[in-house]
């Protein structure tokens, strides 16, 4: 059971497939508390890395990662793209050279990703972010396949509390990004990053769940 | 590639020439910043520029940035950036560059303008990169202290040995990770400024000067961190308070990021010597979950159970425990179903049974002793205030040939009983009333309501006679907290006049509803428009209102209780003040005065005006000559009012209004017609212009009240005027009516935005303006004075309301005419400083509030009252407007203390 360069490259296509089709509820999220941009930063990053990622001849995980990352933080413009960039970034250099995966490595280089952005970002857990969608979204993955779940079971989780999370930024008032500004007045409002952040780990549920 | 690498003119000399980077989301603005930067350094520095993102869009590439430091020309680069993802995106820039040119970067936090123009000058002057980095950080505390008002050298010498007799001393850690920082050091000033206590504070941690906690910039300039340990030094009355409250405001993280207290641990009881770290505080806590984080209410407020929010209808704050009315009357009024109520039923007013004949004569006993009581309370009432004349009103209901006819009907067409016919005939005009087009109208349901049950307390029997509404909680000594959903203003004057009621609550309610006028003249705090949760909260509850911010807290927390509790006695001893003071002038810090002027609604008020202080009636009602009769009065009848008033208001100048009728103050003399949208309808000049022979008479008695009282006592104004051509035909008038006596100046009201819009071109025509400020806000928010429902659209703190005042204010002033504002914002604190700073020349509002108002102008500093009018006009809510006033001009919200002024 392990995640060969081609199962990578499905998520990256299921994600991209998905921030297109959310956009405009990213957008709309953004919209109340930011700019309105980040359906359309994510949509704009995610085509133009899938452009350069279908193009690619390649079976090294951490390139494909690598490529991932230079295009996001080329073309998103807002602050997902150093964010998400610098995730992707911490990804490949975690699967430099590797052709494929094992659950363990997989999990380790979403960490990798995830501490990547909350040293980029300064975030922490509840200050209303994409790393409260990442963070226990992360962590429930870790935990099924402690647990001993099965690839499909432990994403499946992973999905789920990624969701339980961005539901969670509701109430919270933001202490990080643009939305900061507004104070407790971005209470009340889920947040766009978080959004976006569990449609790329849905992403991975929907491709990689199948992997044999 | 557009924007990057575009370095200009290196300097020659030693080693390659220092450059700047400057990253922002707009190109435009970092080419014109390079522009800027360029006059300081004039070629001697190379600067870059890394904005925008993809082909112009607004945003940050950090592969832009990562160019444009390589591109620098192998000397040291300092980079500046505007805001959010630009840090990002310049901090992973540098991780992209290999070590020798990152090790070559800077990043600057400061401001990138400022700092851009700073960092200019120290490296075109040969400085290094560093030193250019600690210029610009530095750069914004010219603004900030040419802005923040501070003056002359941060306080006295700080070492004293140990606190003195009298003295509290305690010592806090700041915990909130941005530390003690513009807003959480004017939140320190506004909560110290409620305590009657002298307060320093030293930071221990750090040294330096102590700072006067009333001075924000003093404060700030303590340069409080995270971490560091401070030291508060209060005396006075409230010291041992006034210590703790700050104390805990400082350990609580001032409700910031990182600082969110856990209630369970902070605030610290008030022992404490020193307060630990707020738990919150630790690097990756959650919030408590479950913990909806409460909108706008300040940290020092937190903790409450619940907070509810409405409408801040009249300011001031009190902390006691919620009462109800008691349900109008167990007995009579409470029984539901009219049909039990049939003659022989056994309730309270028709216990005894009997003929039609009884129940008549039942009925008037109990209205005549209703009219007394009435009386009595009228006369209880300040003379001329709103509240004579609404009980006078209520008591006019009593004798109504329309109400009298329909209860004679009901006993002795149908038979009813005294009680049930009572009920069902006010009920039934109640009714009528609350579907009434004019919101004025529907707002007197309220009063009917209030009379129906009043009479039929009466109805019910000789031991209930005392009319006053029972109130239902225990207070256990505290103050009562009156909450209801709308309340009548016989049943609040006996309140009020009880003293035994601090605060008022109202589900419903406008800022104009009679209750909220009355409660505002007795000097209650009102929060109005709360919604039915409030009708939740169980009697005996602990509440505390904020009348500024419209806010009620169940349950408060012990910081709040003490804040509000300090605010409270503040605004009584600052009443106090202002009464002695009455009759100065109010002459602004740094020099420039504002008329204070009253509204006046006939003589008796005029009176009132004069003794309150008031320097003139800004704005005299003239309808009080035109209502409750058959015919209009002649010239003569006015001329002999005018006269009385203008005696009355000597040496004093009188606006005076020519008739404002119509539309939704019909007269019958005046065949309006029934209109679909009376406020939009034949109303104010309108009206004039289509009845001139009334218009006429009115002039021609005004001409004549100007010519014999001399010249500068008469002014006369026109209302709801849209047009200049209205205007044109008023002037026209005027000449037919006698002419222009010298000294009598002829102005507008400006309540229609089109009129605001078009002052430049009136002010040709008239010689002042007077803004209505209630008909104003009604048309340009497009809300009905008055509709409940719509109350949060009726705040004249709106900023496009301000913003056509600061227009109207401009185009006349720069024509050489005057501004007033003649509504109900005028009176109240935040707008009258807003107002002032806006540069309008008077205010005119109800007699009462004169005395606090030209109080508070005293104390109010010119300079940060056009600071403050002018962030005013930039922000996007009346909320935000009122909450950025009460932040920017801490004496608002604690009138009893002097503005920070070293
Ligand atoms: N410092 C940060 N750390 C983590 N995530 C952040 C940070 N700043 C912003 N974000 C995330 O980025 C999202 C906004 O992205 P986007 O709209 O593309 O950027 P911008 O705010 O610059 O317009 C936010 O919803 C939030 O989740
Ligand atoms: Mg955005």
């Amino acid at each position: 059971m392990s995640i060969e360069a081609r199962d990578i490259v499905a998520w990256l296509r299921a994600a991209a497939a998905a921030l297109e089709a959310q956009r405009e509820q990213l957008i709309e999220l953004d919209r109340a508390i930011g700019d309105g941009d980040h359906g359309a930063n994510m949509d704009r990053g995610f085509k133009a890395a899938m452009q350069r990622v279908e193009a690619l001849d390649t079976t090294d995980i951490g390139q494909i990662l690598r490529t991932v990352a230079m295009a996001l933080i080329a073309t998103v413009g807002g602050a997902a793209g150093p964010l998400y960039g610098t995730f992707f970034m911490q990804m490949a250099s975690q699967a430099a050279g590797k052709a494929s995966l094992s659950p363990a490595e997989w999990a380790a280089a979403l960490e990798a990703g995830l501490q990547g952005v909350m040293d980029r970002g300064r975030a922490q857990k509840g200050d209303k972010t994409m790393v409260d969608a990442l963070a226990p979204g992360i962590e429930a993955l870790k935990q099924a396949l402690a647990e001993g779940a099965d690839l499909a079971e432990a994403l499946r989780r992973c999905a789920v509390a990624a969701e339980e999370g961005m539901r969670a930024t509701i109430p919270l008032v933001a202490r990080r990004g643009r939305a900061s500004y507004l104070g407790e007045r971005s209470a009340g409002h889920q947040d766009p990053g978080a959004t976006s952040a569990y449609l790329i780990l849905r992403a991975a549920a929907e491709a990689l769940g199948a992997v044999p | 590639m557009n924007g990057s690498g575009a370095g200009r003119a290196g300097a020659g000399g030693r080693g390659p020439a220092p450059a700047l980077v400057l990253v922002s989301h707009s190109l435009r603005l970092a080419e014109g910043l390079r522009d800027l930067v360029e006059q300081v350094a004039g070629g001697r520095v190379r600067v870059a520029v890394a904005a925008g993102s993809g082909d112009g869009d607004l945003g940050t590439d950090p592969l832009r940035i990562a160019q444009a430091v390589e591109e620098a020309g192998g000397g040291p680069v300092l980079v500046l950036m505007d805001l959010g993802s630009a840090v990002l995106s310049a901090e992973l820039a540098l991780d992209l560059l290999p070590e020798d040119l990152r090790r070559r970067a800077v990043l600057c936090d400061a401001p990138l303008v400022e700092g851009a123009v700073a960092a200019a000058a120290v490296l075109a002057a040969g400085g290094s990169v560093e030193e250019a980095a600690a210029e610009a950080r530095r750069s914004l505390a010219a603004k900030q202290a040419h802005l923040g008002g501070a003056t002359g050298p941060a306080g006295e010498a700080a070492s004293d040995p140990g606190p003195s007799p009298g003295q509290v001393r305690l010592r806090v850690r700041v915990v909130n990770p941005m530390g003690l920082h513009a807003r959480p050091a004017a939140r320190f000033v506004q909560v110290a400024a409620g305590f009657d206590a002298r307060i320093r504070v030293r930071n221990l941690t750090r040294g330096g000067q102590a700072a006067d906690a009333a001075s924000p910039t003093q404060l700030a300039l303590l340069d409080a961190r995270a971490g560091d340990e401070l030291e508060l030094t209060a005396s006075g009355p409230d010291a041992a308070a006034a210590a703790a409250a700050l104390r805990d405001l400082v350990a609580s993280g001032f409700g910031e990021a990182g600082g969110t207290p856990d209630p369970g641990v902070a605030p610290q009881p008030a022992a404490a010597p020193v307060a630990v770290r707020a738990p919150g505080a630790a690097p990756g806590a959650a919030p408590a979950p479950g913990a909806l984080p409460a909108l706008d209410v300040p940290p020092e407020l937190a903790g409450a159970a619940r907070v509810l929010r409405g409408v801040p209808a009249a300011p001031g704050a009190a902390v006691g425990r919620l009462v109800r009315l008691a349900p109008p009357d167990e007995g009579a009024a409470g029984k539901p179903p009219l049909a039990d109520l049939r003659s022989t039923a056994g309730d309270d007013g028709d216990a005894l049974p009997g003929s039609p004949e009884d129940a008549w004569a039942r009925l008037d006993a109990a209205r005549s002793r209703a009219a007394a009581d009435l009386a009595a309370l009228a006369a209880a009432a300040p003379e001329g205030s709103p509240a004579a004349g609404i009980l006078a009103a209520q008591r006019a209901m009593l004798d109504d040939p329309d109400l009298l006819a329909r209860l004679r009907s009901a006993v002795f067409d149908r038979g009813l009983g005294a009680a049930a016919a009572w009920r069902e005939t006010l009920d039934g005009l109640a009714t009528r009333y609350r579907q009434a087009q004019a919101p004025m109208l529907r707002e007197r349901a309220a009063d009917v309501e209030d009379l129906r049950d009043r009479v039929l307390a009466l109805l019910a029997g000789p031991g209930r006679d005392a009319p006053g509404p029972a109130l239902v909680g225990d207070t256990g000594g505290e103050p009562a907290i009156l909450a209801a959903g709308e309340l009548g203003p016989a049943a609040l004057m006996a309140l009020g006049r009880s003293a035994a009621v601090a605060g008022l609550c109202l589900a419903g309610g406008g800022p104009t509803a009679h209750a909220v006028i009355l409660a505002r003249s007795l000097g209650l705090p009102v929060v109005a428009g709360l919604g039915p949760e409030l009708l939740d909260v169980a009697p005996g509850t602990p509440v505390a209102v904020d009348g500024d911010l419209g806010l009620v807290l169940v349950e408060p927390g012990d910081t709040a209780r003490r804040v509000l509790s300090a605010r409270a006695e503040a605004a009584r001893r600052a009443r106090e003040e202002a009464e002695k003071g009455r009759h100065a002038p109010a002459v602004m810090r740094g020099g420039r005065r504002v008329q204070v002027a009253a509204n006046a609604g006939g003589a008796g008020d005029v009176a009132q005006a004069m003794q309150q202080g008031a320097e003139g009636i800004g704005l005299l009602r003239t309808e009080f000559l035109f209502l409750d009769r058959p015919e209009p009065p002649g010239e003569e009848e006015q001329l002999a009012v005018y006269l009385e008033i203008l005696a009355a208001a000597d040496p004093h100048p009188v606006i005076i209004r020519t008739l404002d009728a119509g539309g939704d103050k019909p007269l019958p003399y005046l065949d309006t017609g029934p209109e679909e949208n009376p406020f939009l309808g034949v109303r104010g000049l309108r009206l004039s212009l289509a009845r001139p022979d009334l218009f006429r008479t009115q002039l021609r008695a005004v001409v004549r009240a100007a010519r014999e009282a001399g010249p500068g006592r008469v002014r006369l104004m026109f209302p709801m005027v849209s047009t200049l051509e209205e205007v044109e035909a008023a002037l026209a008038h005027l000449e037919a009516a006698g002419g222009r006596p010298p000294g009598l100046e002829v102005g507008v009201m400006v309540e229609v935005p089109a009129a605001a819009l078009m002052a430049g071109h009136l002010a040709r025509l008239v010689d002042f303006f007077s803004i209505g400020s209630n008909d104003l806000t009604q048309y340009v928010l497009a809300a009905e004075r008055g509709s409940a429902r719509l109350a949060a659209l009726q705040d004249p703190l709106h900023p496009a309301v301000l913003a056509l005042i600061a227009g109207v204010v401009e185009a006349a002033h720069g024509r050489g005419r005057w501004v007033g504002v003649c509504g109900e914002m005028a009176g109240d604190p935040v707008a009258a400083a807003l107002l002032a700073g806006l540069g309008v020349d008077e205010l005119s509002m109800v007699p009462a509030r004169v005395p606090e108002i030209k109080a508070l102008l005293r104390r109010l500093d010119e300079a940060e009252a056009r600071a403050a009018a002018r962030e005013a006009l930039g922000l996007a809510s009346a909320s935000a407007v009122r909450a950025a006033a009460l932040r920017r001009l801490p004496i608002l919200a604690h009138p009893s203390r002097d503005a920070p002024h070293a």
